[in-house]
């Protein structure tokens, strides 16, 4: 039982700390993507239009 | 319900501010789907945002998607049933959508079709019938599956609100209320919308999840909560192989299995692929995903085992009203004897342990994982039918404006049809098997297709339809099926069968498994029997000739 619980208790850990950093990344990362996204759909809109 | 109940029940910090922040929070939502409906003009930008999504973006919408508010309440049910031995879900699936990534296994090999709906693909490689009838399954299986999303999401609403005695008047008020607004936003700005609100909400449910989290064991202490589950449940509340588990090899086989499924073939995860600018950004998305497919599951466990230490630990007036034996736990989400189910045990702890203000942040984050879920598998079951039912069905085809005119009226019918699900369906104890069996309807035979579609020169159009047609078996994992079956087996085999013998021999993942091995059978089989005379001039990835 002691064995499964330290695999749990690190797989936890670990999970939740890469999760916060990814949370991190994807905030900001995600903010310039949509700005990205949205540019390039007004240009194909106005080359349709 | 005794007075003792009602008063335990609506005991919440949740308060007037909270209520203003989830306000707040919705608002933002339907303003951004407004906002954008000038971009939703063609097909490709209604239903894959113009093939132009980034990979951070990709993996806000991918988590936002598939971390849903029934996810969060299923999965901290498995928690306070299972303890940690749960976690192995969680690291199966995350494991296998990191193999995905690397690999690109399906969905990049499927981004360079440039297809925007998986049948789409069946019909590039297997022909337009196989299209066709693979479309209905999908959304048969789809709309089924997702029946019971607004019932049980709307049910954490009420939970940690502390109405949870006035449900039956409070229940229908929030799920009407939810639906519209998911309702309004998705119809107006389809994926794009989709998009940017998953991108919001990831931003305020990552926030909320770790927070939560920390709170949670702030109150109840690391140690507590590990020495309570030991002294409680014993080994298998840790060991997933244990003998006297919930869990065993074949269903932690068929974990895997789900955790692959899940990520590479679920309708709803592949449109995000489909979504991307390039084949690399699906890797990229589905690598850094996989951090967020463990914390899917590992978080909402953990929230149910933190219900459980605190009803046992720190609230008496709950475990009157709450099981907390584990022998009154094999019958889902039934009371044993006590009159509130297990379902509720996870929103009610959050509501007296986080403080108000806070409440309403981690309220807002739920009915974040909630519309997000919401939005995209509405647009997902929508487009299938129009692009891969309806279109090809007709000979002069549909226009752009008639598809995107159609979608969304699909969208709407699919709304009213959960909601009149979510007000008259009484949930059972088959409510997991039901969910888990109308998925397996659709990916047990995608899965093959998909497979032998993108990897194996001889798969056949012949092949295919057959094994579209064996993914049917699914469907006899459902309790009383299954039950009646094995009943049927061991009185063939001699013996008097009973339920609880039946249910045995017969277990969820035993059929599923036998569906999967069976429909790949038929799927390999058929092909060789049956092969195609020519290759379909579609067979290479390239522009649908049907849009």
């Amino acid at each position: 039982m002691n064995v499964w619980r330290a695999i749990w208790e690190n797989c936890f850990i670990a999970s939740i700390v890469m999760f916060a950093l990814l949370s991190i990344l994807v905030t900001i990362g995600g903010a310039f993507d949509i700005r990205r996204m949205l540019r390039r759909l007004g240009q194909k809109e106005s080359d349709e239009g | 319900m005794s007075q003792e109940a009602v008063e335990a029940l609506s005991r919440t910090n949740f308060t007037h501010w909270d209520w203003g922040i989830v306000a707040v929070y919705l608002l933002i939502s339907v303003i951004i789907g407004i906002t954008v409906k000038k971009y939703a003009t063609g097909m490709t930008n209604y239903i894959g945002a113009g093939r132009s999504v980034g990979t951070w973006l990709g993996v806000a919408t991918m988590t936002g998607t598939e971390l849903g508010l029934v996810t969060v309440m299923f999965s901290a049910e498995k928690g306070y049933k299972g303890g940690f031995a749960a976690f192995h879900i969680a690291i199966l699936a995350g494991l296998v959508t990191l193999i995905v990534g690397v690999t690109g296994f399906i969905v990049a090999a499927l981004r360079r079709y440039e297809v925007l709906t998986i049948p789409e693909f069946y019909e590039r490689r297997f022909g337009r019938k196989t299209r066709i009838l693979g479309g209905i399954m999908l959304a048969f299986a789809g709309i089924l599956n997702m029946g019971l999303f607004l019932q049980v999401g709307s049910k954490f609403i009420v939970g940690i609100t502390g109405l949870s005695q006035d449900a039956g008047v409070v229940l229908p008020i929030v799920m009407t209320t939810l639906l519209v607004l998911v309702l309004i936003y998705t119809v107006l700005g389809g994926m794009i919308s989709v998009i940017i609100t998953d991108y919001v909400q990831f931003v305020v449910l990552s926030m909320g999840l770790v927070i939560t989290t920390i709170l949670a064991i702030n109150h109840l202490g690391w140690e507590n909560i590990f020495a309570t589950i030991e002294s409680r449940m014993g080994a298998k509340g840790f060991d997933p192989l244990a003998a006297d588990s919930q869990f065993g090899v074949e269903y932690v086989i068929w974990m895997a299995m789900l955790g692959l499924v899940g990520c590479a073939v679920w309708p709803t995860s592949v449109a995000r692929a489909l979504a991307m600018e390039s084949p690399q950004a699906v890797k990229r998305q589905y690598m850094w995903s996989s951090i967020s497919f463990t914390i899917r599951f590992l978080i909402p466990y953990f929230w149910g085992i933190c219900a459980y230490v605190f009803i046992v630990t720190k609230a008496p007036d709950l475990e009157a009203l709450i099981p907390v034996d584990p022998s009154d736990f094999d019958a889902f989400g039934k009371p044993g004897g006590k009159p509130v189910g297990i379902l509720y045990a996870m929103p009610i702890f959050l509501g007296r342990i986080l403080p108000a203000g806070m409440i309403g942040v981690i309220s807002a984050a739920m009915i974040a994982a909630f519309m997000s879920t919401h939005d995209s598998y509405l647009l997902c079951w929508s487009s299938v039918i129009t692009q891969d039912v309806v279109a090809p069905l007709r000979r002069n085809g549909l226009s752009a404006k008639s598809r995107v005119a159609l979608t969304r009226g699909l969208i709407v019918a699919i709304g009213a049809y959960i909601w009149i699900w979510g007000m008259f369906y009484e949930g059972g104890d088959d409510i997991w098997d039901y969910m888990a069996i109308t998925g397996a309807i659709y990916f047990t035979s995608a899965f093959a297709l998909l497979v032998g579609g993108l990897y194996w020169k001889r798969a056949s159009s012949t092949g295919a339809f057959c094994a579209l047609l064996a993914g049917f078996t699914a469907v006899l994992g459902l309790a009383p099926l299954r039950i009646a079956l094995g009943k049927w087996i061991i009185n063939i085999l001699g013996f008097e069968g009973t339920d609880e013998a039946a249910a045995a021999l017969l277990t969820s993942p035993r059929v599923g498994l036998t569906s999967v091995v069976l429909t790949l059978i038929v799927f390999v089989v058929a092909s060789l029997l049956f092969p195609d005379r020519r290759w379909v001039e579609t067979d290479k990835p390239g522009k649908d000739p049907n849009s």
